[in-house]
């Protein structure tokens, strides 16, 4: 690929590689033959381009890129609860959220009470779901168990935008407990699915451009 | 060739990243009718909380609910705090609506005129027609055929592309003609508002749907002071006063009637049984259950009632005069069998268009009934002035009940 590339700047600037003992022909049937080549490659490169532009703005325009520019927050406090001290947990989302937020409470955490009304919150197992229509955060009280820790995950659910995305994960440890031996939750899906494909995509698109330039 | 790739991973990504469409119907039974702006945004923010939790149980937990799709909660989204609506119509069902409805096919048109919302109709029955004369707007409709039991034509609903589709619990086509076959997300509202007893509840249901809650809640206040009114003057009866009535259901198609006659019972007929009731009489078929709510006209000459009452399916705002109601009259009246009972020999006989009983006129048609029944009682009640209060208030229509249509005969 950067020889291609090398053949392709030099013949742009029309400078002949210079190859000791060949004969003079055929350095010229050579230099022919690398430009008939550099030309070729750059056509393809011509709609390769374009195409992959396209495809970006594609992605620009699609629920995954969106996501990428809503930012969901959680402030946690304390990170380091006494056991079965309360901890407040206040999730923050941008204005103008219409959605949900999930989070997946660290085993030991139980859920206590929202800053929500009541059909608002919506608990199943560790899952806690939050429906927020328009308010700009809330905050939620977990009590600590009497000792351990754990990471607690979320993901949020603009129903507005249709799209989704995850919460950085906070770290709780009850006082006296090694937080580096906190167990993460494994993820659920949801809208983010589409950063996947999002991305799949890119990929995709790159190998195949790839692909077929070293043909 | 890689053209060819590019296109099949992009249909791919599509359809990952935006998804498909499911179909779903929410469900929560609601009582109470949003009326105010502030009951309507309370309310939608209750169906909006719960519908994104479902929607989110679905997505991250095992919980398998039923939710609004992801493109319906867009809608609800962007059309909140005035979105989404949710009724539970007169068949149980849930409706939930996302968006301002704007291409009504009202198959059952009988209260779009009082809410003011001929604007959001785009295709009516045939029948529906026969109130062109107060609501001149509803020729301009497309017109899908049928009304009442009859079948409307499917093809010409669907070219009105409606957004919903507004017909009645039993009468006409049932699920299997509207709901079964209706595009994906057109609900079927099927609200009657021909039935005395739930024609407020059901004209402030449609009104909320429709965004017309301020004229529902005029209708009420007007129906509510006329049924209040004929309540306190019933309420002075003394109960050994009371007339024993007899409610004929008359239709020139009933072959048998020289033999037996159709009335109604308790809950029959579209509650046409009330009509002998909420007039302050006592229904002599109130038991009557039998399928067709048929009796021999023996048994009618047995109760020998002071009073009867035929509904006939005739009249109406298009008709030019009540000869088709005096036909009525005529033809139960001559029956020899019921020479000697007293409705006839006293020229108690009535006739009501059922197109005046059935509906939002019935404040009118009540007083009509009760000032036949007790006429000392509601002597300086004009049911023909209520009629047209009705007419003029909320049709906004300059038609004379006095002058135009047979709604009632002898007067």
């Amino acid at each position: 690929m950067r020889t291609l590339l090398q053949i392709l700047r030099c013949t742009d600037r029309g400078i002949l590689i210079s190859h000791p003992g060949i004969s003079v022909e055929k350095r010229k049937a050579d230099h022919q033959h690398q430009i008939r080549e550099a030309i070729r490659i750059r056509s393809r490169r011509i709609w390769i381009f374009p195409c992959l532009l396209w495809c970006v703005c594609l992605l620009l325009a699609s629920p995954a890129c969106a996501a990428a520019t809503t930012e969901v927050t959680r402030t946690v406090t304390p990170v380091s609860p006494g056991a079965g001290e309360a901890v407040n947990v206040t999730v923050i989302v941008p204005p103008g959220f219409i959605g949900g937020i999930i989070e997946e409470l660290p085993e030991g955490f139980t859920y206590d009470v929202a800053t929500l009304p009541k059909d608002a919150v919506q608990q199943n197992g560790s899952t806690l779901i939050i429906a927020l229509t328009g308010e700009d955060r809330v905050t939620y009280t977990l009590h600590a168990p009497a000792s351990g820790c754990g990471v607690l995950t979320g993901h949020w659910e603009n129903v507005k935008e249709k799209t989704s995305g995850t919460i950085p994960e906070t770290v709780i440890a009850v006082e006296g407990t090694d937080s580096a031996q906190c167990h993460v939750p494994s993820k659920a899906p949801g809208f983010g699915l589409t950063e996947i494909a999002g991305a799949l995509l890119i990929a995709v698109v790159a190998v195949l451009a790839l692909g077929k330039v070293r043909r | 060739m890689i053209r060819t790739d590019l296109l099949s991973v992009l249909m791919i990504t599509g359809v990952i990243c935006w998804g498909i469409i499911l179909p779903v119907s929410a469900s929560q039974p609601q009582d109470a009718i949003p009326q105010t702006e502030n009951e309507i945004h309370t309310y939608a923010q209750q169906i909006l909380r719960e519908e994104i939790i479902r929607y989110c149980q679905v997505q991250y937990t095992d919980a398998q609910v039923s939710h609004l799709s992801s493109d319906q909660l867009a809608e609800a989204a962007e059309n909140y705090p005035e979105y989404p609506r949710r009724i539970t119509d007169s068949k149980n069902t849930t409706i939930t609506i996302v968006h301002p409805i704007t291409r009504l096919v009202a198959y059952n048109s009988q209260a779009i005129g009082a809410l003011d919302a001929v604007d959001l109709v785009v295709g009516v029955a045939n029948s529906s027609l026969d109130d062109a004369p107060v609501l001149p707007a509803l020729e301009t409709k497309v017109n899908i055929g049928g009304g009442g039991p009859y079948e409307p034509d499917f093809e010409k609903i669907l070219s009105c592309k409606p957004d919903a589709i507004l017909t009645y619990t039993e009468l006409g086509p049932g699920t299997d003609f509207f709901e079964q076959r209706v595009p994906e997300g057109v609900p079927v509202i099927r609200l009657d508002t021909i039935r005395p007893k739930s024609i407020v509840t059901e004209t402030n249901k449609l009104g909320y749907l429709l965004n017309r809650t301020g004229q529902a809640a005029a209708y009420e206040r007007w129906h509510d002071y006329w049924i209040g009114e004929i309540d306190r003057r019933l309420a002075t009866l003394p109960a050994d006063k009371k007339v024993k009535v007899f409610i004929d259901i008359w239709s020139d198609s009933f072959t048998d009637k020289n033999t037996e006659r159709r009335t109604a019972g308790g809950g029959q007929w579209y509650s046409y049984g009330m009509y002998a009731t909420d007039a302050g009489g006592i229904n002599i078929a109130q038991n009557i259950s039998n399928p067709q709510s048929t009796v021999d006209i023996e048994w009618i000459a047995k109760q020998n009632p002071d009073v009867i009452l035929v509904v006939a399916y005739e009249g109406g705002l298009d008709s030019e005069n009540s000869s088709i109601l005096k036909n009525a009259y005529a033809d139960l009246a001559s029956n020899p069998v019921l020479n000697d009972v007293s409705a006839v020999k006293n020229k108690r006989v009535y006739v009501l268009s059922y197109r005046y009983t059935n509906g939002l006129t019935y404040p009118a048609s009540r007083a009509r009934v009760a000032k036949w029944f007790y006429p000392d009682l509601f002597a300086d009640i004009d049911p023909s002035a209520i009629h047209q209060e009705y007419i003029t208030q909320f049709l906004g229509s300059d038609y004379n009940v006095s002058r135009q249509g047979a709604f009632s005969y002898p007067d």
